[in-house]
């Protein structure tokens, strides 16, 4: 297994099947390393583990773009307009 | 730290002009107030004009001026996500044409979803419908809401099982039959007859309960299938859940009745 370098974060992501090209779009553009935890075939959504090096000039913009996916979808799946 | 995809959260509302902060790279307005006053332009200029004692266009008539201008930046980007909702359409289970690829090292283009962008355009489409249930005391009267209420839980139940069986690997055919005997039910439940014109979602639970019954229908011996929705039913579905959840609760299909 390859060492971590320092400067990288690791987050886990549970990503929907709906945005998965959106995201995988972002994570191929910026060459991010990712790894693929686990697939939850039930609830058609992945486990993707995505490193970002916090001094690449665009990794955090990237991480930034992913995490606002995630919300938005999430907001639109499973919350309300009340919750503005 | 300004980044690349400030551009994403900062923004200037379309009503007022005001810069603010969106939790959400859909959002256009700064405010529930802003996004009121705007419906109201849009959709009836004279109402917003004449209807001045309403305290929540008053806050916004000084600025009023102001407000032509900004409507004006709106239907330009208006016109934009309405050209975009056809391509999104077309597209959207395909390539997106609109996503830029990151090309230089230094800077950052941010991609957009395709998928959420086209939930965000079915919430546009449907603004009517939002208000309506937003503040249904301004449409129905007391016992058509009950009627409307009644109608809506159900409807928003039925959503939720449609999308979680979408998401499922394999739905169990006794499952779905339930769910279409319950749009079945719905259908032929006095509730539906009594239903006010205006309400929003009658076509919508109408063409459910016909696709229901034909999937129902074809599965003959199989004892599970993969239930699939197309994306753009899908988004369809999600933007109604989103407008039902705001206007009420979620309620367990066992404790729900569907037929009085």
């Amino acid at each position: 297994m390859q060492p971590i370098p320092k400067n990288n974060n690791i987050k886990s992501y549970t990503i929907p099947l709906d945005i998965l090209i959106d995201i995988l779009k972002i994570v191929l553009n910026n060459n991010l390393d990712y790894n693929i935890e686990a697939i939850n075939d039930k609830e058609s959504s992945l486990l993707m583990q995505i490193s970002f090096d916090q001094t690449h000039i665009n990794h955090p913009k990237a991480k930034e773009n992913i995490e606002y996916f995630l919300n938005d979808y999430s907001h639109f799946f499973y919350g309300s307009p009340n919750e503005q | 730290m300004e980044t690349n995809n400030d551009h994403l959260k900062n923004k200037t509302c379309l009503n007022c002009g005001n810069n603010f902060i969106a939790e959400r790279i859909t959002k256009k307005y700064c405010s529930e107030n802003c996004k009121q006053i705007a419906f109201y332009k849009r959709n009836n200029p004279q109402t917003f004009l004449l209807n001045n004692t309403n305290e929540l266009l008053l806050t916004n008539m000084a600025n009023h001026n102001q407000l032509a201008i900004n409507d004006n930046n709106y239907k330009d980007e208006h016109k934009n996500v309405l050209s975009f909702n056809d391509t999104a359409r077309d597209n959207i289970a395909v390539n997106d044409k609109r996503t830029v690829a990151t090309t230089d090292n230094n800077t950052y283009q941010p991609v957009q979803s395709s998928f959420i962008e086209a939930i965000a355009v079915a919430l546009e489409e449907k603004e009517q419908a939002l208000f309506m249930l937003t503040y249904p005391q301004k449409y129905w009267q007391a016992d058509t809401l009950a009627t409307v209420k009644w109608i809506s839980i159900r409807l928003r139940n039925l959503i939720e099982n449609l999308l979680r069986f979408s998401n499922y690997n394999s739905t169990e055919k006794g499952s779905f039959k339930c769910l279409t005997n319950a749009f079945t039910q719905l259908i032929a439940s006095p509730y539906f007859n009594l239903l006010p014109l205006n309400y929003p979602f009658t076509n919508l639970l109408k063409q459910l309960e016909q696709e229901s019954n034909r999937i129902a229908g074809s599965l003959k011996k199989k004892s599970s299938f993969r239930f699939k929705l197309s994306s753009n039913r899908k988004v369809q579905l999600i933007a109604t859940r989103y407008m039902l959840a705001g206007f009420i609760p979620l309620v367990k299909f066992s404790e729900l009745n569907f037929e009085k």
